[in-house]
């Protein structure tokens, strides 16, 4: 993720062409701050212990057993 | 009575009227229609005007009423929903070109509860690009705030906060799926309601992300919203999802005064270096109106909620960009560059960030559970300042700190709630030395929407904002 040789719009062009989707030139620093702010934000979370914690959808009570 | 006396009527009063016989249905319809003709020009809450089917219904209802059926406390109100419900023979664009031709052959669940309730359709209400905001050119014109033409009304159901606050509709349907419904209410200075995720059907409403979708009543008064949700709440088999809870009156009660209310604030959403200082000062004196009707008001710390923006945009944005994949590869000319450049960056989000967020969204869920134990209900403000310059939503961005300022931060206290699944209210909350809107937030615990509706209802009895005319609503 933090390849020190790629910049930011290098990375998510990057990522683009891994995921098959095409990033028009004049968009790429666009979609570079948006993406790169996004995961500088969720870096954070790497100071919390998650690891007893299960990804579970939340629903406000327990689900219909048919669903 | 006069056009405006009748536009200016809160929902209630205007099916009161209808009941006693001192406003017809047909009148009702026809002076909101007057006042969206002579105004909406300049507001553009409005993508389309339903004019003839609106009378043809208000006829309707008026002789159903008059054969002394019961339809219900909303009978005869006219409303208006955001475009992203689906209306039978009705466009629905959901803001966007790619939906520009799109013609639904059925209602959406809540229209036609809203039909049932015997309320009248007055047209769709403008809103941000497939429910996402930041929409640079919006295809059916900039949505502006009555309060100042040249702020955003907030997004993504801006229609909705507009026609409201200009009085264009009695009532009106947004969508709120991390604060879309709450942000334009807050920035309008109406009320609205996120309510519990699955309370409403979501049959027949375009999605954003599945996960925090939710229909939000969004009305001029606290008790509006009340008689509102009651119209629409219950289980839908087209939404197996929805909750079989039986549906209560959320206006029992709502009246009783809050004297023992647990009330508490948000430390770290209040704390915040970077709230604009007048809406510090109103939520101050908001636990002020609190105390002195008798709430027990105190500070609660939830650590994580100051991440809350950043989870939820690491989690709906890769669910939208998902559900929105066909439309990215084939037809990204026909969205809006902010539009196509969030979905680009939420297509790109690594499975191991999206799972990130996805734990600590279930870690946010129980520190909010936890502070519901010492609280009824979560204070804050809906917004960390008032409605920003259209021009300052809408520009590039131009570093990942814009970004952050811009996005994620102001996120943070509407996106809890939807990540977390609970109800929360935006009701008006003051107002800057400016003349704007500050949106108070008040958050409870699963399905407790009549505690909701009872403080916010106390709290706006007790305090003017809700009375106050925006300039823009004046002919």
């Amino acid at each position: 993720m933090n390849s020190p040789e790629l910049s930011p719009e290098q990375r998510v062009e990057e990522l683009a062409r891994l995921c098959g989707i095409n990033i028009v030139p004049e968009e790429v620093t666009e979609v570079a701050n948006r993406f790169s702010s996004l995961v500088q934000e969720l870096d954070k979370l790497l100071e919390l212990d998650l690891s007893d914690v299960q990804p579970v959808v939340i629903f406000p009570e327990p689900l219909d057993p048919s669903l | 009575m006069p056009n405006d006396d009748i536009a200016f009527l809160s929902a209630a009063a205007t099916a009161e009227a209808i009941r006693n016989g001192s406003l017809t249905p047909v009148d009702a319809v026809r002076a909101y229609l007057d006042r969206i003709d002579s105004l909406d020009s300049r507001l553009s809450a409005y993508i389309t005007v339903t004019r003839e089917e609106a009378l043809d219904a208000a006829e309707q209802v008026g002789r159903r009423l008059s054969a002394g059926e019961s339809l219900g406390p909303l009978a005869g109100v006219p409303a208006a929903v955001k475009d992203q419900f689906w209306t039978k023979g009705i466009l629905t664009t959901n803001g966007s070109r790619v939906y520009q031709d799109f013609v639904p052959s059925e209602d959406a669940t809540v229209i036609k509860r809203l039909k049932e309730a015997g309320m009248v359709l007055l047209g769709k209400l403008n809103m941000s690009e497939l429910a996402m905001g930041g929409t640079r050119n919006p295809p059916w014109g900039i949505a502006a705030n009555p309060w100042d033409l040249e702020r955003t009304p907030g997004e993504s159901s801006s229609g909705s906060g507009v026609a409201l606050s200009a009085h264009l509709c009695a009532a009106s349907i947004g969508e709120d799926t991390g604060g879309s419904g709450r942000g334009p209410a807050a920035y309008c200075g109406v009320v609205g309601l996120r309510p519990t995720f699955t309370r409403v059907s979501r049959y027949g409403m375009s999605h954003m992300c599945w996960f925090m979708d939710a229909a939000a009543p969004m009305s001029k008064t606290v008790e509006d919203c009340a008689l509102v949700l009651g119209a629409i709440a219950g289980y839908d088999p087209n939404d197996p999802y929805t909750s079989r809870l039986p549906v209560p009156d959320y206006t029992r009660g709502m009246k009783d005064g809050i004297q023992g209310l647990r009330v508490g604030l948000i430390r770290e959403l209040h704390n915040s270096s970077d709230m604009h200082p007048e809406v510090r000062s109103a939520i101050d004196a908001s636990l002020a109106v609190f105390k002195d009707l008798g709430a027990e008001v105190k500070d609660v710390s939830i650590p994580l909620v100051e991440l809350a923006g950043a989870i939820f945009v690491g989690i709906a944005d890769t669910e939208g960009a998902g559900a929105r994949d066909e439309i990215l590869r084939t037809r990204p000319q026909d969205l809006d560059q902010a539009s196509r450049t969030r979905l680009l960056s939420g297509a790109l989000v690594p499975a191991k960030l999206y799972n990130r967020a996805a734990k600590a969204r279930v870690l946010l869920r129980r520190q909010f559970m936890e502070a519901l134990q010492d609280v009824d209900v979560l204070v804050s403000p809906t917004s960390p300042y008032p409605a920003p310059k259209h021009t300052a939503l809408t520009a590039r961005f131009e570093n990942a700190d814009d970004v952050r300022a811009r996005f994620f931060f102001r996120r943070a206290y509407t996106g809890c709630y939807a990540l977390t699944a609970l109800p929360a209210i935006s009701a008006p909350g003051g107002f800057t030395s400016e003349g704007l809107p500050i949106g108070l937030q008040l958050g409870a615990g699963p399905f407790a929407e009549t505690t909701l509706f009872r403080a916010a209802y106390a709290y706006e009895q007790a305090t003017p904002w809700h009375t106050r005319v925006a300039p823009a609503a004046v002919n």
